[in-house]
């Protein structure tokens, strides 16, 4: 079967096959796994394999001397990983340890269960012994390198664990080549200074003058001109007291030849200014203290396509504010020992399906119309005018004549009412497929209807979500520049509470040609 | 998105420790056997034409019990599920995760974006003696809730080489549409119009008069089966009292002639399809989530009248799998459509 899969559940809790584990429960190892034994007809088939993961939990008493030591990952070498550039091991050219999962114990919160939400990454290897050893280790974003992981001074006690991984078979040109990237904005002592890369005095940008994308990228890069970029995870410790919007943390990258991308970072009325080169590939939301912890691992947001340039790239890093107009003000980037952000990005050669992506908001927009659009009072409806989709889509705009849209990405701000929890998303500016939408008594709606689009239910509090193109629809290739206005209605047919500002928020779209 | 799939929804609620036609379930909820046709659950297309399928495994998941614990399934020929390195067994595991805690779900989502992925060889007789058990790594059974188990089979054909089942930008042909409660009658009785109907509650509504022809535009005529995505819902704000097992729901939809399908409740039912769960978050506030195929597609076929009314149920987890008593509000369904490729 060319469409193999294995499932493997390891935990360190059992008592069959059990692994060895140190005291503090830092470290273990599964020794001898059969890799046939557990692959079947794979592991002769094929020469590279894609390790995913399903799940874990834990379960047990922790004790840690303080918080940052519950500010855990989960390390995993043993395989001989391909396609890896991770910076917490202190060095971009440690390629024996991957970070599986991110997360946070402590005395009081023990048992955690997180759910992960795997939209295609992996970590590739290449098929070695038959018998392999699955060497686990934690580590902190106390401790930053690869000599630390599994290390853990006296007092730090953790508990059983338990993962359950999806392995199937990378075919070249076709299915499951993936590179991982593990980011690490950890800024001092223990350190990994190591890192070639310039940080900005405000610790808000991290810039690579060259990085290395071919050896990221080893066993695919020479095959393949197009590829695509996702954050799959990320976890960080808070950079200081923050609240409200200042938490909302877009991550921007530029570097990579981002063909088919706009995204807006200038509230300039005059007219709507798409940036091609800045693209954002997702948003951390800054936990609102220093003794506060994020992660999270079901963030699934859509990939970014880019097209090699050349092996080198002047990659940066950065983290903007909640408008994407300028670098982050939250408090705390400044700080001589923040911030800990640890993010994965995967990277994966594109084979068909090219991709395009458009970040707005309503910010710059007041209820007086100009050059850049309009909107209401109260953010229930918002137009960005001049939208020029034939660029945004360049490299396949002329091989289709519908594309599908989804809704990939939603950043909620902060209101005083709690945003409803959710509203009803509808779109227009496109030619959209013939739409029948039973929303209403009239029955025909010109307008697409997307979809019902999640928001947060706490007063004042800011949420990013990643929607699994969820929110979809189509649209004809009969304009090139689109006034597109996004609607937001109640799901109970209600008007919007009177601090309700439902669309106060940044989206990002992403578009793919439609296949007749 | 566009292959045809079948499903099974198995009520551990409708089991008792005496077996029955359907099943039997233990003392303490640890086990639970499920008796059905996996022919019938397959469809005659599916069944006769493919060796191999994905099956994915999912369910209401409430937190109970007191700790780490292995699934394990009897009955379906998984093959490539190993334990701790060991080959599968007479017992394949096919789960494992500290059962006393809630999976951290995030409001947009739920567990049925990360469904468990096996590859199954069909088996030599189509009578399934499916058994799921849930074994502590070390101690003694406890008595925990009953689960309500969902699976979806994909089938493979062994000359082709399919992307990976999480990728998630489609390219396929479709159509959506939208179906939102705020149509039907407002207020807290029973009542119709010429919109639909819905009872007292709010749990069992019907849109009527649904013209499938205008909303498969192209698609009406170019292809004999669909699958119907149920790519998000929302629930209107209910100030309604609820238990943690009320608040796991998911819809059975009847109106559409849907295929390869099996619901195991105190019997056995066939050709109403079914969403993925639903978990409403809080009393008093609004919810939306998003689904993740294959757990929000069930296969229909070309109606024979272009207007359908369909009509939702919504189930919940509460005694192991019931239509819910709870006083709902409306709720909004957005679909994506594709046409099936032969």
């Amino acid at each position: 079967m060319l469409s193999d899969s294995a499932s493997l559940i390891l935990s360190t809790k059992s008592t069959i096959n059990p692994c060895t584990i140190n005291a503090q429960k830092t470290a273990f190892t599964f020794n001898n796994i059969d890799m046939k034994n557990v692959m079947g007809e794979m592991w002769d088939k094929y020469d590279q394999f894609a390790l995913k993961l399903v799940s874990l939990s834990t379960e047990g008493a922790v004790s840690i001397t303080f918080s940052q030591q519950g500010h855990i990952t989960y390390n995993l070498r043993g395989l001989e990983w391909s396609n890896v550039i991770y910076e917490t091991t202190g060095s971009n050219m440690n390629k024996e340890w991957v970070p599986l999962a991110y997360g946070f114990l402590s005395p009081g919160v023990n048992a955690i269960n997180p759910l992960i939400i795997n939209t295609g990454w992996s970590f590739n290897f290449k098929k070695g012994n038959r018998y392999e050893n699955f060497e686990f280790a934690l580590s902190s974003s106390y401790y930053t390198n690869a000599s630390e992981f599994g290390v853990f001074t006296a007092g730090n006690n953790y508990n059983n664990v338990e993962f359950h991984f999806l392995f199937e078979p990378v075919i070249p040109g076709k299915m499951n080549e993936c590179a991982i990237y593990g980011f690490n904005s950890t800024p001092s002592t223990p350190s990994i200074n190591s890192i070639k890369r310039i940080v900005s005095a405000d610790r808000t940008e991290y810039s690579y003058p060259d990085f290395n994308m071919r050896r990221l990228c080893n066993l695919f890069w020479d095959k393949h001109d197009d590829f695509e970029i996702q954050m799959a995870m990320w976890s960080m410790n808070g950079t200081g007291v923050n609240a409200g919007d200042i938490r909302i943390t877009p991550v921007q990258m530029s570097g990579l030849n981002f063909v088919n991308n706009g995204t807006k970072q200038s509230n300039n009325t005059d007219q709507l200014n798409l940036n091609t080169e800045n693209a954002i590939i997702g948003t951390i939301i800054n936990p609102n203290g220093t003794s506060a912890y994020a992660y999270d691992m079901a963030y699934p947001v859509a990939p970014v396509q880019f097209k090699k340039d050349g092996d080198n790239v002047p990659l940066k890093i950065a983290f903007r504010n909640s408008e994407n107009t300028g670098p982050t003000v939250a408090a705390g980037y400044t700080s001589l020992t923040r911030p800990f952000i640890q993010i994965a990005f995967f990277v994966k050669p594109i084979y068909e399906v090219e991709k395009a992506t458009l970040n707005i908001n309503p910010w710059g927009l007041t209820t007086t119309e100009t050059n850049l659009g309009v909107r209401d009072t109260d953010y229930i409806t918002f137009t960005l005018k001049n939208i020029d989709i034939r660029k945004v889509c360049q490299s396949f705009w002329d091989k289709y004549d519908r594309f599908n849209i989804f809704l990939t990405q939603t950043t909620s701000f902060t209101t005083a009412s709690n945003s409803s929890g959710g509203y009803r998303l509808e779109i227009e500016g496109f030619d959209f497929i013939p739409q029948l939408s039973l929303t209403n008594t009239r029955r025909q709606n010109q307008v697409a209807t997307l979809g019902s689009v999640s928001t947060f239910v706490t007063a004042n509090e800011v949420v990013s979500n990643g929607t699994m193109a969820s929110l979809v629809t189509t649209f004809y290739k009969t304009r090139s520049i689109v006034d597109l206005k996004l609607t937001a209605s109640t799901l109970n047919g209600a008007a919007f509470p009177a601090a309700d500002r439902p669309l106060l928020g940044n989206f990002t779209f992403t578009i793919v040609g439609v296949k007749m | 998105m566009d292959v045809e799939i079948a499903k099974l929804w198995l009520n551990s609620g409708s089991l008792t420790t005496t077996p029955s036609q359907t099943g039997v379930i233990s003392a303490d909820n640890m086990t639970v056997t499920f008796n059905f046709d996996l022919r019938v659950v397959l469809g005659e297309t599916l069944w006769s034409k493919y060796k191999y399928f994905k099956m994915y495994i999912n369910d209401t998941y409430p937190a109970s019990g007191t700790g780490m614990a292995t699934l394990y399934q009897n009955g379906l020929n998984l093959i490539q599920a190993s334990y701790q390195g060991k080959t599968a067994g007479f017992q394949t595991a096919i789960d494992e995760t500290n059962i006393s805690t809630t999976v951290s779900l995030p409001r947009h989502l739920n567990r049925s974006a990360n469904t468990r992925t096996f590859v199954m060889i069909k088996p030599d007789s189509n009578n399934v003696q499916l058994t799921l058990q849930f074994v502590y790594e070390i101690g003694a059974p406890t008595t925990i809730a009953q689960r309500i188990f969902f699976l979806a089979f994909v089938p493979i054909d062994d000359t082709k080489i399919y992307p990976s089942p999480y990728t998630m930008l489609y390219q396929n042909e479709q159509v959506n549409f939208t179906l939102s409660g705020t149509i039907l009658p407002s207020g807290g009785s029973a009542a119709s119009n010429q919109f639909g109907s819905r009872n007292a509650n709010f749990n069992i509504f019907t849109f009527t008069n649904i013209n499938m022809r205008q909303i498969l535009g192209s698609l009406w005529d170019k292809y004999d089966k669909f699958n119907l995505i149920c790519n998000s819902i929302g629930m209107a704000a209910t100030g309604a009292t609820f238990s943690q097992a009320q608040r796991r729901m998911w819809y059975e939809i009847e109106g559409l002639q849907f295929i390869n399908n099996l619901r195991v409740t105190t019997g056995y039912k066939q050709g109403n399809g079914f969403t993925q769960p639903f978990f409403y978050g809080e009393t008093f506030t609004n919810d939306c989530e998003y689904a993740q195929a294959p757990m929000s597609i069930n296969t229909f076929r070309k109606p024979e009248s272009e207007n359908v009314d369909l009509t939702f149920y919504c189930w919940t987890a509460n005694g192991g799998g019931t239509i819910t008593v709870v006083q709902l509000n409306p709720q909004v369904f957005t679909f994506s459509v594709v046409g099936v490729k032969e």
